[in-house]
């Protein structure tokens, strides 16, 4: 819970790793506990092809989650810019502007964290689910890449000022998610070595997923890859977890969550679940 | 569809998708070499940046050329072949420039744009666009029997397939002359302020950049949507077949139903399904727990097993329903460890 504690005293939370390790249910876990002790939250995506574009739900007086997109981000950060109403809107509406912020690459990338970091101005805390390892590290090469680009630009002071953030280690914390299996396990590392490029002073959190029951039996050496019995699934799945989260985690200090039994569970219901992993039972 | 095999012989490229940490490289490999084994020449093409297929194969890398594995088969394949390749992207693209360049001078130009490296480094749908490049170059030019593509990974599936037709709008030639040739028209006022504003916002050193980077692929566009176009023909060629790889989780349904509204609208070929690491056959009956973990793992097993069994429920009635043709539908077992050799993946193979 230390760890919780320490991610929970930075104003960024940025969640990645590979699909399908539970990122989404997590940050809303996390999301919810930050919202539970007063704290005024924002929780993030990008991009969701199952939400309307720029969607904006209030869960609760202190959370809200918002679907960041392009085109209504894109608009937002005009006016900030422009400041005249009129000429931005006449700015964004332009077929050929449209066209440019299509087609520049990553600049898709920057206007969606541009709409994450000026938010900061309206929360106390913001979190962020990332949509895929490849996703999140092309966004944040993107303030690196404009930083290049918009030299002697507006719009290359906020690229640095973004980068900047990110890599302060008081101000944001980054957070991969990974399954106690080989695959996720690579992939986060991976994922931990670019931040590491990107943000060298802001060394990232582990969040280990869907740890089995720990089981006593003995490893076998010539296992089946398909076996028949469950107790005998389980106990070299138990077995292999923790070779595996030993050897490529080494001794790193991780958070752990055990695997939920979601079977009939409300999505509500395990975000609870998760939430009291997360943050223990007493607020 | 009443057997894989009918599915192998029946088609020349087979691309799977899937979210991530699905197995989709495995089973990849996996429809591969039951291709050899049907005595067919297979080439498996994976776009995978964590390098599993070469992980499972127990090699350290593979290369941009198809690198033959058939020696690694254990069984013998009657006169079957089995090669794999990597596409190096990046290298791929320099490639394309240099075919597409009229002069070395151009492409040279091209290179050293502030704007083109970027492009070339993110994923913009340059490396979409060169992987089915590639796989059509293959497909056409070179004597496989059967050629399986292995996407990688993304939270929505077919993205992958749009990202060559919005590089495609890059090239349409009404918005690029209309930003290239402004002294040729009498702008409008509108016009001139967005670009002066466009100015301010990003400095002049993007402008020039811009234009610079925009003359230089304008002058590509018509062998670049040539190319664009033959792809496309593959892709919705009776040739082709779509498969999908999922995991059995409670929230598979909704993304299943998406995934085939996207395929269907856009007219590929939805051929076969696969759902991978059930655990439904796992027998939980002679299994008294001792201990409280035990106990607890013995009900997360049974948990997990209701939930699949429900899942898997929904999906089936739901293809029934929605689909004209039947796609080949199989459940995979949960495997009990990584695949670590070309024995594992023969095993994979056997359950398809």
């Amino acid at each position: 819970m230390q760890l919780v504690q320490e991610i929970q005293s930075k104003k960024f939370l940025f969640i990645g790793g590979k699909g399908g390790v539970g990122k989404t249910l997590l940050s809303q876990a996390f999301a919810q506990g930050y919202s539970d002790q007063s704290l005024k939250t924002l929780h993030i995506e990008f991009e969701s092809p199952f939400r309307k574009p720029g969607e904006e739900t209030k869960i609760n007086n202190f959370l809200t989650s918002i679907n960041v997109c392009l085109e209504p981000a894109f608009f937002e950060y005009m006016e900030m810019k422009i400041k005249i109403p009129r000429v931005a809107q006449l700015f964004a509406k332009n077929k050929l502007i449209q066209y440019l912020t299509e087609a520049t690459p990553g600049f898709r990338h920057l206007i969606l964290l541009g709409k994450t970091w000026h938010s900061q101005h309206h929360y106390d805390r913001i979190i962020v689910d990332m949509a895929s390892t490849g996703y999140g590290i092309a966004m944040f090469h993107s303030t690196r890449n404009f930083a290049t680009l918009f030299r002697g630009s507006p719009l290359k002071e906020d690229a640095d000022a973004i980068h900047d953030t990110l890599s302060d280690v008081k101000e944001t914390a980054h957070l991969i998610i990974t399954l106690p299996e080989e695959m996720p396990l690579i992939e986060g590392q991976e994922l931990s070595q670019s931040l590491h490029k990107l943000f060298p002073k802001n060394p990232a959190y582990w969040l280990v997923n869907r740890r089995f029951p720990e089981i006593q039996g003995e490893k076998k050496n010539h296992l089946p890859l398909f076996l028949e019995s469950a107790k005998d699934y389980a106990i070299q799945r138990s077995i292999q977890e923790k070779l595996k989260v030993n050897s490529l985690l080494k001794n790193k200090d991780h958070i752990s969550i055990p695997w939920l039994k979601t079977h009939l569970k409300t999505k509500n219901k395990i975000t609870d679940e998760l939430k009291l992993h997360l943050f223990g039972g007493a607020h | 569809m009443n057997s894989i095999n009918n599915l192998l012989q029946e088609k020349e490229v087979i691309i799977t998708c899937g979210t991530g940490g699905v197995g989709k490289t495995t089973l990849s490999a996996a429809l591969g070499i039951q291709g050899a084994r049907l005595g067919k020449k297979v080439l498996v093409i994976t776009i995978d940046p964590a390098k599993r297929l070469a992980t499972s194969l127990g090699l350290k890398d593979l290369g941009d050329s198809p690198v033959d594995l058939t020696s690694f088969l254990t069984e013998n394949p009657n006169s079957g072949e089995f090669h794999a390749l990597m596409p190096d992207t990046h290298s791929t693209f320099d490639d394309f420039l240099r075919k597409l360049a009229q002069t070395p001078e151009q492409e040279e130009k091209l290179k050293q744009n502030e704007i083109f490296k970027i492009f070339t480094k993110e994923f913009s749908g340059a490396n979409e666009y060169m992987a089915l490049q590639k796989l059509n170059k293959i497909v056409e030019e070179m004597d496989f029997d059967l050629v399986i593509l292995d996407t990688p990974p993304s939270r929505d599936t077919l993205s992958f397939f749009n990202a060559p037709n919005l590089l495609n709008r890059f090239f349409e030639e009404k918005h690029i002359q209309k930003f290239l040739n402004p002294a040729n028209k009498v702008l409008s006022f509108g016009m001139n302020k967005v670009l002066g504003i466009l100015e301010k916002l990003t400095g002049k050193g993007f402008m020039s950049n811009f234009i610079e980077f925009a003359i230089a692929l304008f002058d590509l566009r018509i062998a670049f949507t040539k190319e664009l176009k033959n792809v496309e023909n593959l892709l919705h060629s009776e040739r082709v077949g779509f498969c999908l790889v999922a995991a059995p989780s409670s929230d598979l349904a909704p993304d299943i139903r998406h995934l085939v509204g996207q395929l269907n609208e856009k007219g590929f070929q939805f051929s076969s399904f696969f759902i991978n690491r059930c655990v439904s056959s796992l027998n939980t009956q002679d299994w008294t727990p001792m201990e409280k973990n035990e106990k607890e793992a013995l009900e997360l097993i049974e948990d997990i097993q209701t939930q699949e069994k429900e899942t898997i429920e929904e999906i089936f009635n739901f293809l029934q329903s929605n689909q004209n043709t039947e796609p080949y539908f199989k459940k995979i077992p949960q495997m009990s460890r990584d695949i670590h050799s070309m024995e594992d993946l023969f095993y994979v193979a056997h359950h398809l």
